[in-house]
C-alpha cells in the first residue's frame, strides 16, 4: 500500500516536518510515526509503499525509484523508542530480513541511538544496513526540508530532483574538515543580491592579508565573476621581458585560456589547478566566470559533486603555489542559493552575511539563513552563521526599523548583527572602477574611506568569534 | 538657609559691564562708553614700560576665554547590545510581520524586553500593542507616545512571567 493518511494527520506530520525535534517525534503514536517517516522519504524523492500489516520480516516501508513497484532502491526498519537503545540482535535480524528479501540495503531508523555493539554489527554488513539515530534522522529531515523547500536554484521547490539518500549524510561526516586553527573557512552570502557580498569577501581578505598579513584564498562562487574582476591579477609578462599591459589597461580580465572553477567542477582541473596569484603577496583568486552559471543552471552537477568540493576544500594538499597552506579561504557567493552556493555553505566553517538595513534584505538574510542551516545538517558540523554586517548604512528611521527586525532575527538563531556597520562610501566604488582598470591605488590604503575603515574594524570583531 | 543654587561664572561681558560700572563709580563720570575707550587707550599707552601691566592683563585674557563643555552623549537604546536568553534555531519569525511582543519576551526575557521593545517606532509599537489586546481585551495603553505602549506592554506581559 502507499501513504495515505486522513487530513489531519497529514496535518500533524507536515508540522513536525517542517519544525522537526525528538519531542515532536515522540509526540506521534507509533503508527503515526511511521506513517512520519514515510512522509520524509516520499519528500527525498522515492515512492513509497507501506508494508501493512506488519510481517515477520522486520521491515516496515519499502522505497522504490519513481513509482510502487518500481526498483527497490532500499528497505526501513522503524523503532521509535524514548529512551532505549537498539541492541546488536535487532541488527542483525533486519540484516536477515534484508538478505532474505534481495540485494537491496535497508536503513534501521530509531528516534534514540543503538548501543556500541549495535554499531559493528552494522559496519560487519559491508553497507547492507544503515544505522539511523534520532540526532541523524533529525538532520536528514532538516535538510530534506531545506532542499526542497528551495529548489533547484533556490527558484522554486522541484520535486524532480534526484532521491536524496540518508547516505548522503554519512558520507558528509566521513569527510575529513581542517581544524579552525589551521585555516578558517568562511563563505560570505546572503540570498539578495546587492548587498555588497563581494565588497565585502574582497576587503576581509585584503585587511586580513595587507593588515594583518594573513595568507588567504579567495574563492569566487559566482558566475557573474564580479570578484574575479576587482582582484588585481599578476600582470603578465611577454617572453621578451615587455609588460603585456600597461597600467591602464585592464590585466584582471581573464584570459580566453585561463581556468576557472567551473573547470575544477567539469572534472578537468585539480582545485589546486585553478588558483590564481594575484598583486597581492599573501592574497589568492580561484576565479570564475559565466560558464559557472550555466553550469550551475543545467542542472548537470550532483551531489557528489558537492561533496567532492567540500573534500577538496578540506584536503590539506591545497595548498599555495608557494607551497604554504592558507589562513583563510573565503567564498564569494551568489545571490540565487544555487549549486555552487550551497556547495560553499556546505564546505565553510563560518558564514558571514552582508545586509542592508531596509526590510528586503532582512528576508533575504531569513532566506540565507536557513540555506545555511539545510547545508549544515549535511555533515553536522560548519557553516556557522557568524553574523550579519550592515553594509552601505545610513541612520534613517526605515533603517533603524530594518535593523531592529535584523537584530531579532539573527538573535533568534542564537548568533548577532555587528556592531559595525559599513557606511555608504563612494570611496569603495572609485576603489572599484579604478581596479577594473587595472589600478590598485585605490583599492585600499591609500584612500581610506569610511568604509574600508569599517571593515577593518569588521576583521576585528569577527576574530572575537573564530 | 543656605542657598543650594550654584551661580554660574560671568561671561566676559558681564565682567567687562562690571568693570566699566566700577571705574564709572571711581572717577565720577556717567558715560559708559567713553570711559571704556579711555581705560582701553590708557592701559595700551602703560602696556609697553609696564611689565607687571602686561602680565595682568595676560591672565585676565586667559580668564576671559570662552569655556567648551565637553559634549557627553548618553548612549542610544540601539547601541546597547541585547543578548538573547533562548533559542530559537530553525524557528524564523516574518521580519515584515507585525510587532509581536511575546516573541520578544521569549527571545530577551522580562529583563531585556523593555530594551528590545525601544527599537520600535510609535506607529509599530501599535501593532504589539493590537497583539496584547487581542489576548487581553480591555485593557489600553494609558498614552499614545512611545513610552506610554513600551509601558504598557511590559505592564501587562511581565505578570505573565512570575
Amino acid at each position: 500500500m502507499t501513504v495515505s493518511v486522513d487530513a489531519i494527520t497529514a496535518k500533524k506530520l507536515a508540522d513536525v516536518f517542517d519544525h522537526p525535534s525528538k519531542e515532536a517525534m515522540l509526540g506521534l503514536d507509533w503508527s503515526e510515526f511511521e506513517d512520519f517517516v514515510a512522509h520524509v522519504f516520499e519528500s527525498a524523492g522515492y515512492a513509497v509503499e507501506k508494508v501493512s500489516p506488519r510481517p515477520k520480516h522486520n521491515v516496515d516501508l519499502i522505497l522504490h525509484a519513481g513509482h510502487i513497484g518500481g526498483k527497490v532502491l532500499a528497505r526501513v526498519e522503524i523503532r521509535r523508542y524514548e529512551t532505549a537503545h537498539i541492541i546488536k540482535g535487532r541488527v542483525l535480524q533486519f540484516y536477515g530480513a534484508l538478505m532474505a528479501q534481495g540485494n537491496a540495503p535497508g536503513y534501521l531508523i530509531t528516534t534514540s541511538d543503538f548501543t556500541k555493539p549495535a554499531y559493528e554489527a552494522a559496519t560487519m554488513s559491508h553497507g547492507k544496513v544503515t544505522l539511523i539515530n534520532g540526532e541523524r534522522f533529525l538532520r536528514y529531515i532538516r535538510y530534506v526540508s531545506g532542499t526542497r523547500a528551495l529548489g533547484a536554484g533556490g527558484k522554486a521547490p522541484n520535486l524532480t530532483q534526484p532521491t536524496i539518500a540518508p547516505d548522503l549524510l554519512l558520507e558528509a561526516e566521513a569527510i575529513p574538515r581542517r581544524s579552525v586553527q589551521q585555516t578558517k573557512v568562511l563563505a560570505v552570502a546572503n540570498n539578495k543580491g546587492g548587498v555588497a557580498k563581494t565588497t565585502t569577501a574582497l576587503n576581509l581578505a585584503l585587511v586580513l592579508t595587507l593588515r594583518l598579513h594573513q595568507r588567504v584564498l579567495l574563492v569566487d562562487c559566482d558566475g557573474q565573476g564580479s570578484l574575479t574582476q576587482l582582484v588585481p591579477l599578476p600582470k603578465p609578462e611577454l617572453p621578451s621581458g615587455r609588460r603585456r599591459h600597461t597600467q591602464t589597461e585592464a590585466p584582471t580580465v581573464l584570459l580566453r585560456d585561463e581556468v576557472t572553477l567551473c573547470d575544477y567542477y567539469l572534472g578537468r582541473s585539480s582545485l589546486t589547478e585553478v588558483i590564481r596569484g594575484t598583486r597581492f603577496n599573501n592574497l589568492w583568486l580561484i576565479p570564475a566566470d559565466n560558464t559557472l552559471t550555466q553550469l550551475d543552471n543545467n542542472g548537470s552537477l550532483l551531489t557528489e559533486n558537492m561533496l567532492g568540493f567540500v573534500r577538496d576544500v578540506h584536503d590539506t594538499a591545497l595548498v599555495a603555489p608557494d607551497g604554504h597552506g592558507f589562513d583563510w579561504i573565503i567564498f564569494d557567493t551568489a545571490p540565487a542559493q544555487g549549486f555552487c552556493t550551497r556547495a560553499a555553505l556546505a564546505a565553510s566553517h563560518f558564514v558571514v552575511m552582508p545586509a542592508l538595513a531596509e526590510i528586503l534584505a532582512v528576508r533575504g538574510a531569513l532566506g540565507g539563513f536557513q540555506t545555511a542551516i539545510t547545508m549544515r545538517q549535511l555533515s553536522g558540523v560548519g557553516s556557522k552563521v557568524l553574523g550579519a554586517v550592515v553594509t552601505r548604512y545610513r541612520r534613517t528611521l526605515p533603517a533603524e526599523q530594518a535593523l531592529a527586525e535584523l537584530t531579532f532575527m539573527f538573535n533568534s538563531q542564537l548568533s548577532r548583527v555587528f556592531t559595525t556597520k559599513v557606511p555608504d562610501d563612494n570611496k569603495i566604488e572609485r576603489g572599484h572602477a579604478s581596479t577594473s582598470r587595472g589600478g590598485i591605488a585605490n583599492l585600499f590604503g591609500l584612500t581610506l574611506g569610511p568604509a574600508a575603515r569599517a571593515y577593518e574594524a569588521l576583521v576585528k570583531e569577527i576574530l572575537q568569534y573564530v | 538657609m543656605s542657598s543650594a543654587v550654584k551661580s554660574k561664572p560671568a561671561t566676559a561681558a558681564q565682567r567687562s559691564a562690571a568693570a566699566v560700572e566700577q571705574a564709572l563709580g571711581i572717577l565720577g563720570f556717567e558715560d559708559s562708553k567713553r570711559l571704556s575707550a579711555a581705560l582701553t587707550i590708557a592701559a595700551t599707552d602703560r602696556l609697553l614700560n609696564d611689565p607687571s601691566l602686561k602680565e595682568y592683563i595676560r591672565t585676565l585674557y586667559e580668564e576671559l576665554a570662552p569655556k567648551r563643555v565637553a559634549a557627553t552623549k548618553p548612549p542610544k537604546s540601539t547601541d546597547v547590545e541585547l543578548k538573547p536568553v533562548k533559542s530559537m534555531e530553525g524557528r524564523f519569525r516574518d521580519p515584515s510581520a507585525p510587532v509581536d511582543p511575546y516573541f520578544l519576551l521569549e527571545l530577551y526575557g522580562p529583563d531585556q524586553l523593555k530594551l528590545a521593545l525601544s527599537r520600535y517606532t510609535a506607529p509599530r509599537l501599535r501593532e504589539g500593542v493590537k497583539a496584547v489586546q487581542a489576548r487581553h481585551p480591555g485593557t489600553k495603553p494609558e498614552g499614545a507616545g512611545k513610552q506610554a505602549l513600551i509601558d504598557y506592554i511590559v505592564t501587562i506581559l511581565l505578570p505573565l512571567q512570575l
